[in-house]
């Protein structure tokens, strides 16, 4: 397993990356990532809806279609409610009851070639799937690490579930360059959780993500709980890791500027569908569905100009505008 | 013109751990002075002391050394003197899913700060005070009778602001007013914020670790750094001109799509 350390998924991507891009649809303003994305997916959702049958019934993701490419970062953005996160879920197959999964499909498509369907999986295989292939860091991740245990018992549960031949002076030194990938001492290894800061806490559960070399990331809120500085050092992490090994990752927020500075390209979901989807940059400088603009007019601009709205926007209302 | 006025406050806290004891510095010889109708951000990473500064200038929590006026008058510790700086200096809470009582209607959460500030007596006067305070915040007074989980979440927030309101207070504090709420709410009550403040000839101290929403709306910003203000000055200033190492990392970390498109 640690010879997957030595970064040879990167080599890939850019192997794919120098094939012709074949799909004659795709619209010229999208990046090569994009493109990318149609002819080499990791991940193939279709027409995906998921229903909460409580005493009402609620439709929280309505025919949505998404491909993510391999190695691409996509963005799914969206307010409280939107269904992203159940979106996230229902691929993973974590949904709960009342929630089902009512129609489409989700399909991963694996680096060796072989193609997975995730509605088929069942028991014993989902179990082996997940996380092996597609794992998530979850939104309050700094509150989902076992508080009574030691950080290195909780990574060692990983091997020992899904890699159980591995010795166990493997799996010590294994979880050693997990949190060192991350940037976090390996004597951290027999901390509690309570004994990290919250970034550290975050950091942890990225490696934990990692650990079995996944193909996708879905990342849901994972940045939330931190302030902005911290924030900026588990995004620059992300992408640092992202280049060097090569995964696709799902990242779900609601803060538009923070994909717009990381993602390839943007889902803007709003009540269980997306509406608009495409390049980062084009969605920034030219957003079409109405909702994308309202949504990206909620966020002052840390640099630009000072009268775009707001105090000038409520100036204007009382017909005085500065 | 009225002023809250902070001078060289210290707020120490001691650590203890075994047998050791070591002192925080919380607070750090921090001084300044929030005018009427001028808005002040506060803004700092977590832990940087922004939260115990609202703590000190809401009477939760003594200052080790260093005093707080208002108007030029030192800030009485107990009694009629208290009682008259509370209604003059009110604060608004982070989260508005857990500042407001679940059990009581939104008329008893408004009606009550009316009655202890000596605003409203007897059930049609508080009954039309409350009204009032929820047109002021741009809200139905039908509203009155709702109880807090029938509320959004900007709703609540905007009834957390018009319970602050209810004393008619010279200063608001607001320490991450929006932060809980969704985004696309969020400028909806910073501009409610905005609006009251001018309206009223408000002073409203936001504390915030939002530094594009602290350029927007505010005056002047104060930058903390482990209970220091290290930097100070306008609005744009600080944020397109930042003179402190701290402040310019600050910037450096807000998601910026700017960046992006100029790279």
């Amino acid at each position: 397993m640690s010879s997957t350390d030595q970064g040879a998924p990167g080599v890939r991507i850019t192997d794919l990356g120098d094939r012709p891009v074949s799909d004659a649809r795709a619209p010229e303003s999208l990046s090569e990532r994009a493109a990318e994305a149609r002819t080499h997916p990791v991940l193939t959702i279709d027409d995906f809806s998921v229903e909460y049958k409580g005493d009402r019934v609620v439709k929280a993701v309505r025919n949505v279609s998404l491909t993510l490419g391999r190695g691409e970062i996509l963005g799914l953005a969206g307010e409280s409610g939107c269904g992203k996160s159940t979106l996230a879920y229902g691929i993973n197959r974590l949904l709960k009851p009342p929630a089902v999964i009512t129609g489409g499909s989700a399909h991963f498509h694996s680096r060796e070639g072989y193609v997975i369907d995730l509605n088929e999986l069942g028991g014993e295989e989902l179990r082996a799937f997940r996380w092996d292939k597609i794992a998530m860091v979850f939104q309050g991740a700094m509150n989902s690490l076992n508080p009574v245990i030691t950080i290195q018992r909780q990574m060692e549960d990983i091997f020992s579930t899904h890699r159980p031949d591995m010795s166990r002076k493997d799996r010590r030194m294994r979880c050693g360059d997990l949190l060192e990938r991350v940037g976090v001492d390996r004597a951290r290894l027999r901390s509690f959780p309570h004994e990290l800061s919250g970034g550290m806490r975050q950091r942890v559960m990225i490696a934990m993500a990692m650990a079995l070399d996944p193909q996708v990331m879905i990342m849901d809120e994972p940045t939330t709980a931190l302030d902005v500085v911290v924030q900026r050092e588990i995004l620059r992490e992300i992408t640092r890791l992202r280049a060097a090994l090569g995964f696709a990752v799902i990242f779900i927020t609601h803060d538009l500027p923070l994909l717009l500075e990381i993602s390839d390209r943007i889902a803007v979901m709003r009540e269980g569908e997306i509406v608009e989807l495409g390049d980062a940059v084009e969605l920034y400088t030219n957003p079409r569905h109405e909702y994308t603009r309202k949504l990206l007019a909620s966020f002052p601009s840390l640099t630009g100009e000072r009268g775009d709205f707001i105090r000038s926007g409520s100036h204007a209302q009382n017909g005085e505008l500065v | 013109m009225s002023a809250l006025e902070v001078r060289n406050l210290v707020k120490e806290y001691r650590l203890r751990n075994g047998r050791h004891s070591s002192i925080l510095k919380a607070v750090d010889d921090v001084s300044f002075s929030i005018d009427s109708g001028r808005t002040v951000a506060l803004v700092g990473q977590s832990g940087s002391g922004k939260s115990t500064l609202a703590k000190l200038l809401m009477q939760l929590e003594r200052p080790t050394t260093g005093s707080i006026m208002l108007d030029g008058a030192p800030v009485r510790r107990a009694g009629a003197g208290l009682r008259q700086y509370r209604s003059d200096v009110q604060m608004v809470f982070q989260d508005p899913f857990a500042s407001l009582n679940p059990y009581h209607s939104i008329a008893h959460h408004l009606g009550r700060p009316l009655i202890l500030h000596g605003k409203a007596k007897g059930r049609d006067e508080v009954m039309a005070g409350v009204a009032k305070l929820l047109e002021r915040v741009r809200l139905d007074p039908d509203m009155a009778q709702r109880k807090p989980h029938e509320l959004s979440g900007g709703q609540r927030q905007r009834i957390a602001i018009a319970r602050a309101l209810a004393p008619e207070p010279k200063i608001l504090v607001a320490d991450e007013p929006v932060s809980m709420l969704d985004v696309s709410i969020r400028l909806g009550v910073l501009n409610l914020l905005a609006d009251l403040q001018r309206e009223e000839n408000l002073g409203v101290f936001y504390i915030t670790h939002d530094l594009a929403t602290a350029r927007h709306f505010s005056d002047d910003i104060l930058v903390m750094f482990r209970g220091r203000i290290v930097e100070r000055g306008p609005a744009d200033d600080v944020i397109l001109n930042p003179q402190h190492e701290y402040t310019r990392m600050l910037a450096d970390a807000a998601p910026n799509p700017e960046k992006r498109l100029s790279a």
